[in-house]
């Protein structure tokens, strides 16, 4: 979705290499993890760090008291629930001051066989009074100690400011006292920060994978302490509040997976980790569909389907089937609702958000008849929401006044003409969960695309009662989390596209309940250079994520290969081919299940945004020993040669490489690949698939 | 034999003078002057103004002596008077019947002739025959020139003015090629003389002929006809000839001629619809262009089509005429086994797959939009493949190898017959067929498209000895069957393509318009500036495609028609710029039926390097469009025009369409110059003027 906002930020995150010589202080942890790598047992080891007696991996301050000065004489308590899955461990442990009865419940999971385990607190004020003032509150603080000293090292990425570099792979070495801070900007999670890194120790030949679940703004704090030895603390930023009697809060998760030998087995670990525990599935199944738009795309002033109708809709769908271009999912966008079509008066889908009624003038019968045309071609029907977005004067907006939250903005900005919806009320977050799942249901919608295109950290600052600051975060995130929870629970098959402008609400507590379909709205610029940037980087992370294609040129569409697709291309206009569309449809089907395998990268981790470089990389099915190489000569790369080094194979096995577009063959042992494989694109821009599998 | 007409000094007086008989008749330039020397020129005794030969002989010898009649037919049109003079030999049986209107609102005149056998045996062998034959004369001095055009030959030049200086001994012959009136050559010219001119228009919508000579210094022959004819006559036969219109003018300015025949063809030989003169409409297409490998329509369906036209209403821009063109038939959408809307033709059913109900139910939308529905139809090419050809193949003529078809109306070795319109039985069966089709279909307007060149059909078919009777037949039959189609619909107007223009004459200017009047590179501006610049020389209702809603793009392609083929569905377009281009066309659009000058020259109009510009001018009140293009490469921001038809003393106010500029000017300040301004190449002005 194309953002709306358009102003001169005033906070820059600090999410770059630079933030090594920002002087964000970590303070210093008292538990220290020896760090094992994949030798780590995992049950043994949440037992071991959340034991009665021990300090935990986690600190707080209460009445400014840090926690390591009393957390051990709080009264604890361990319970183990019952195993739903034999592949996941859990645990909850409690800390509960007899004194004042603020209680804190850690829930952590473990997961053996991926060496991993993620946790997350609640704060509970059992007593009849307001709680203490608890600050500084790191659900992740400790040291890790690695068994060799040497080069600390981060893998992180660059977080989403729609650009060529969202999503960049990034590496930075440690100096001691030059700590790192990482944020995100404005209230979204992957704004121009992004909470998934990988922490390396080279001599020590291990790391550890870390995610920060909060869908909100989130911090990690990294110090090294000598050459073996990394503080890490993460949590939310803003959190300094006393509980009222009776209340809980929830802070952000946070999860570690321990690997050992190249970072790279840390990066697949971690990517399998999410297919197997942390994604939506339906009927157990992870993959998200190939979609189509509605002919993406009208004239001026329409913007994005604020004039679409039904009939419209309905002609479409039955030429994308005419074509033989059904795709698993049509994607309705913005400006289907009420108000968003009336261009004479200025009106679009962005200043209409909070009119959620579909638009009777467009679609007299709502938009069951379009449902309805998409059942029929056999796939299904997903549709753009952004709730939390509401603009003054819209349904919402004078209806239920008092869910709506607001802040200053610069007197005639857009923004200033927007309310945050108060999700964090409990009253209205009930509602809408009525409302828009009914919503979904009438309309016979099956995936649920919900947007966010508005920086929410302003509105929560300001809507904070005195002495609690952070709550309204707190409370917004808690119940986005029971939003999406609940239309997960009430429609079994439903999936959430995860969008806010792009992919600016990535992180590890989102990611377990939807996918980013549309990961940057960089894909306005149209730029396939871009997306083969986006791909490449968000790759080394997440499994799953999406894009568009708006043309159907093999460079094109190779650029925008991930585990999911959104084909934007018209199907109205001459100068395409349905052939080409076709035939780019079904490459992707042929190869899409590698991007749900092993990920490896094969033009390193420098800069790739620029027109004169190659880049390359390869998917990789363990299980039988099969994948697929992508590269791209772009357009003013002088060489037409490329050599890279497959990763994952075996040495002594031989392999048959497929070029999908020659259909030419060769036979080469798993050693030569691994030690270079030649490239050749004798033409600039563009692009090569091969396909290999082992004889 | 030949008649001279001798345009005399100042008084354009036209002297018909028979060559061996001297006779004089004198003829002033006004009115019923025409009509008079029509009388004198066909009066009995006389040799009148067309000749052939008959048997070996040439007609001036003889024709004087057959037997003559004459007589007047009850006035059927206002302002017309038509005369029917027939010639019969008495010895052959041969009746050569001339059919000659004249013009009270106009000096002009024009015939047909009909060749008949009234004998019982085959006639002698008729041949060169024209239909006009005819030598105007002056004798003052001053060049004599011959203002023509180029047909469609799918180039920006396509109807380029065209001037040739006659000196004596000159021959100048013109005939288009391949069987269709306007493909390479132009039946309408110019012939002008020092103290004025003749405006020739000939009938004929397949090979006709014309030569324009200079025999002597103080004279131009002009003689019209078919480009091929020969042949004798069974019993009872009879044929017609080619149709041919002459309009006399004053002066020394060309275009008092070129405007004089404009307003000639709106006053008598402009189609009428329901009673009234029709109106050819504003169009839009149905989105035109998709994805390959459609082409045309074939990809469009009913619901497609049908949410089309909501979403042309959505946006504001609904047209008057909605125009379906190739590919709704059976099996045009068969890609995959090569078929495509070009080698399908001939399979004249709706395809049920994209339209279960017909196109009944685009038709009933379109009308709810309150609009027309016009459908293409290419009737005459019949591929060998399809359901025509299979029904009926007795009505199907073969070329049998001798008419080059082009490869992209083939599919693989197969190609196509002509429909045989010659034959009355088949082209009963043609009338019903098509009748039924827009009739089912609830079809307003048809337009008709024809993508072959015919002649080799013609001449494949002709009998020995019988030389151009098939073409004939043939054309007879196309124009039976155009004026089956407005008697059995009232209200129905024909649109005449061939790809592109290239069935434009006089005779089917009478019962259709040109609204795709080339095929040259679709959405080409510069091009599209040409044949404006160039057919209205001529033609005043001809129409033709705008592709963007830019106004460089969009006022290129400014005539008295237009279809708006810009897309309303990707983010290039703009809704609020096509409604501003719409009710720009809908303001400048009348002046396209008024006078018109062109201010830049007869030259080369072709390059990127110059200005093209052009003026309309409503003289019954004085006002008008200036419309006026600074190509890319154009160097100079400035060009003079001198303003054309104005009353020198009067002011005139001048409003640019883009901005408030607004001037004034005497009549006599503009038609002596004025400067236009235009900064960036690749601009247009659009000025509006009118007397103050």
């Amino acid at each position: 979705m194309k953002p709306v906002i358009n102003y001169r930020r005033t906070i820059i995150a600090l999410a770059s290499a630079l933030l090594l010589a920002l002087g964000a202080i970590p303070a210093s942890a008292q538990v220290r993890l020896h760090m094992q790598g994949d030798k780590t047992d995992i049950a043994r080891w949440i037992d071991q760090r959340f034991a009665k007696g021990q300090l935990p991996p986690f600190s707080f301050i209460l009445d400014e008291q840090p926690s390591e000065e009393f957390l051990r004489s709080w009264r604890w308590s361990r319970t183990a629930p019952a195993l739903t899955d034999k592949d996941v461990v859990l645990r909850t442990f409690t800390y509960t001051d007899p004194r004042s009865g603020l209680e804190v419940v850690c829930d952590v999971k473990g997961y053996p066989e991926f060496r991993a385990v993620e946790w997350v607190l609640h704060f509970r004020n059992t007593s009849a009074e307001n709680s203490g003032q608890l600050t500084r509150v790191k659900v992740a603080d400790f040291d890790m100690v690695y068994p060799a000293a040497g080069a600390l090292k981060i893998h992180y990425a660059e977080g989403n400011k729609i650009s060529k570099a969202d999503y960049a792979p990034r590496t930075a070495e440690f100096r001691t006292e030059q700590p790192l801070h990482i944020e995100p900007h404005g209230g979204r999670s992957s704004e121009e920060a992004f909470p998934f890194f990988n922490l390396e120790s080279e001599a020590s030949r291990q790391g550890v994978m870390v995610a920060v679940g909060w869908t909100g703004t989130w911090f990690a704090d990294l110090e090294k302490r000598d050459p073996s030895r990394l503080t890490l603390a993460a949590g939310m930023l803003n959190t300094d509040l006393y509980l009222y009697p009776g209340e809980q809060i929830r802070t952000p998760s946070v999860a570690l997976m321990f690997w050992s030998g190249d970072r790279m087995n840390g990066h697949n670990r971690f990517r399998r980790l999410v297919l197997a525990h942390h994604s939506r599935k339906v009927d157990g199944s992870p993959f998200y569909p190939l979609c189509s738009a509605f002919n993406y795309r009208d004239p001026q002033p329409c913007g994005e389907y604020s004039c679409l109708t039904a009939d419209w809709a309905v002609a479409m769908v039955r030429r994308y089937s005419m074509f033989e271009l059904t795709p698993d999912v049509f994607w309705l966008d913005a400006g289907w609702h009420t108000g968003a079509g009336d261009f004479r008066h200025g009106k679009s889908w962005a200043n209409t958000t909070g009119n959620w009624t579909v638009d009777r003038e467009r679609f007299p019968e709502g938009l069951k008849p379009v449902s309805d045309a998409v059942h029929e071609t056999g796939a299904k029907f997903m549709v753009w929401f952004e709730p939390e977005r509401v603009v003054k004067g819209t349904q919402w907006a004078t209806e239920h006044k008092e869910w709506m939250l607001d802040t200053e903005w610069p007197e005639g900005s857009e923004q200033s003409t927007w309310y945050l919806f108060d999700l964090g009320n409990d009253a209205a977050c009930d509602w809408l969960c009525k409302y828009y799942g009914d919503l979904i249901e009438e309309n016979g919608i099956d995936y649920y695309r919900q947007d966010f295109n508005m920086l929410p950290a302003g509105y929560w600052r300001d809507a904070d009662e005195p002495g609690r600051s952070g709550i309204k975060e707190i409370r917004h995130i808690e119940n986005l989390y029971k939003f999406w929870d609940y239309l997960l629970d009430r429609f079994p098959s439903l999936l959430i596209d995860n969008c806010a402008s792009g992919g600016k609400r990535l992180d590890w507590e989102s990611i377990g309940r939807s996918a980013p379909l549309w990961r940057s709205d960089y894909y306005h610029y149209d730029d396939p250079d871009g997306y083969q940037c986006h791909t490449y980087g968000l790759n080394f992370f997440l499994p799953i994520h999406g894009t568009g294609i708006l043309l159907p040129d093999q460079y094109s569409f190779r650029s925008s290969l991930s585990s999911a697709l959104q084909c934007n291309w018209k199907v109205t206009e001459p100068g395409v081919s349905v052939l080409d569309m076709q035939q780019r449809i079904r490459e992707y089907r042929d190869i899409r299940e590698y991007y749900y395998e092993d990920y490896y990268p094969l033009s390193g981790t420098g800069d790739l945004t620029g027109s004169d470089v190659w880049l390359a990389y390869q998917m990789h099915r363990p299980s039988d020993d099969s994948g697929i190489v992508v590269a791209f000569r772009r357009q003013d790369a002088p060489d037409a040669e490329y050599t890279v080094r497959l990763g994952g194979l075996t040495p002594d096995a031989s392999y048959t490489l497929l070029d999908c577009d020659t259909q030419a063959e060769t036979v080469r042992s798993g050693r030569e690949l691994t030690e270079g494989l030649t490239l050749r694109l004798d033409n600039p821009k563009s692009s090569l698939l091969i396909k290999y599998r082992k004889n | 034999m030949k008649y001279l007409f001798r345009l005399l000094l100042a008084t354009l007086l036209l002297t018909a003078v028979q060559a061996s008989a001297q006779s004089r008749l004198r003829i002033p330039a006004k009115g019923a002057e025409c009509e008079k020397w029509v009388a004198g020129a066909f009066a009995k005794g006389k040799v009148p103004p067309f000749s052939f030969v008959y048997g070996g002989a040439p007609s001036g010898k003889t024709i004087a002596n057959w037997k003559y009649t004459a007589k007047t037919l009850p006035a059927a049109e206002r302002n017309v008077t038509e005369r029917v003079y027939t010639y019969t030999d008495p010895a052959t049986g041969l009746a050569v019947e001339c059919r000659v209107k004249t013009f009270a609102d106009f000096n002009a005149m024009e015939w047909v002739l009909r060749f008949r056998n009234t004998s019982e045996g085959n006639t002698p062998k008729i041949e060169q025959v024209k239909v006009v034959d005819i030598t105007p004369e002056s004798t003052a001095k001053g060049a004599f020139l011959l203002h023509y055009a180029d047909g469609s030959h799918v180039s920006k030049a396509d109807f380029h003015a065209r001037t040739r200086e006659l000196a004596v001994g000159d021959v100048h012959s013109m005939h288009p090629q391949g069987g269709r009136s306007s493909s390479h050559a132009f039946p309408f010219f110019n012939v002008q003389l020092p103290t004025g001119g003749m405006v020739v228009a000939i009938g004929w919508t397949g090979n006709w002929k014309a030569d324009i000579a200079r025999p002597a210094a103080n004279a131009v022959s002009v003689a019209t006809g078919m480009k091929n004819l020969a042949a004798y006559l069974l019993p009872g036969e009879e044929i017609r000839t080619p149709s041919t219109a002459m309009l006399l003018w004053q002066g020394d300015d060309r275009m008092d001629g070129q405007n004089l025949l404009r307003r000639f063809l709106l006053a008598h030989h402009h189609p009428t619809a329901d009673g009234k003169p029709a109106v050819f409409p504003i169009c839009s297409s149905f989105n035109y262009g998709d994805p390959a490998p459609c082409n045309e329509y074939t990809c469009m369906t009913a619901d497609y089509a049908t949410a089309l036209v909501k979403r042309y209403k959505q946006f504001g821009l609904l047209p008057q005429v909605f125009w379906l063109d190739a590919g709704w038939y059976s099996k045009a959408a068969d890609w995959k086994n090569g078929y495509n809307w070009a080698n399908t033709v001939g399979n004249w059913s709706v395809d049920s797959v994209r339209f279960p109900q017909g196109l009944g139910p685009v038709a009933d939308e379109v009308h709810r939009a309150g609009c027309k529905f016009m459908v293409w139809f290419e009737p005459e090419r019949v591929m060998k493949d399809s359901d025509w050809a299979m029904q009926h193949p007795e009505f199907m003529l073969d070329a049998s190898g001798k008419a080059a078809q082009p490869g992209w109306v083939k599919r693989g070795s197969v190609d196509s017959f002509l429909f045989n319109l010659g034959d009355p039985v088949a082209r009963t069966w043609f009338c019903e067929q098509i009748a039924k089709l827009i009739r089912d279909n609830r079809i307003d307007y048809y337009r008709q498209d024809f993508n072959i060149d015919p002649e080799g059909f013609w001449y494949a078919n002709d009998q020995p000895d019988r030389v151009g009777i098939c073409e004939i037949r043939y054309i007879e039959g196309l124009y039976a069957f155009w004026d089956y189609l407005r008697a059995e619909f009232p209200g129905l107007v024909i649109d005449n393509c061939a790809s592109g223009g290239r069935r434009i004459d006089l005779e089917s200017t009478s019962r259709s318009a040109p609204l795709w009047r080339t095929d040259y590179n679709y959405g080409e501006p510069i091009g599209y500036q040409c044949h404006t610049y160039g057919l209205n020389m001529w033609l005043p209702v001809h129409g033709t495609g705008t592709h963007k809603s830019d106004a460089f793009t969009f006022r290129s392609s400014l005539s008295a028609t237009i279809i708006y083929n810009w897309k309303i569905s990707n983010a290039d377009s703009s809704i609020p710029e096509m409604q501003r281009r719409m009710a720009e066309f809908a303001a400048v659009r009348p002046y396209f039926y008024e006078d018109y000058y062109p201010l830049t020259g007869y030259g080369d109009m072709t390059g990127d390097d110059i200005w093209l510009a052009y003026q309309l001018l409503r003289p019954s009140d004085q006002t008008g469009y200036v419309v006026a293009f600074r190509r890319e490469l154009s160097p100079d921001e400035r060009q003079v025009v001198h303003f054309r038809g104005l009353e020198p003393e009067a002011t005139y106010v001048l409003e640019n369409a883009d901005n408030d500029d607004r001037v004034e000017a005497t009549g006599r300040q503009l038609m002596d110059g004025f400067t236009m301004s235009i900064g960036q190449p690749r601009s247009s002005l659009l000025i509006k003027y009118g007397k103050k």
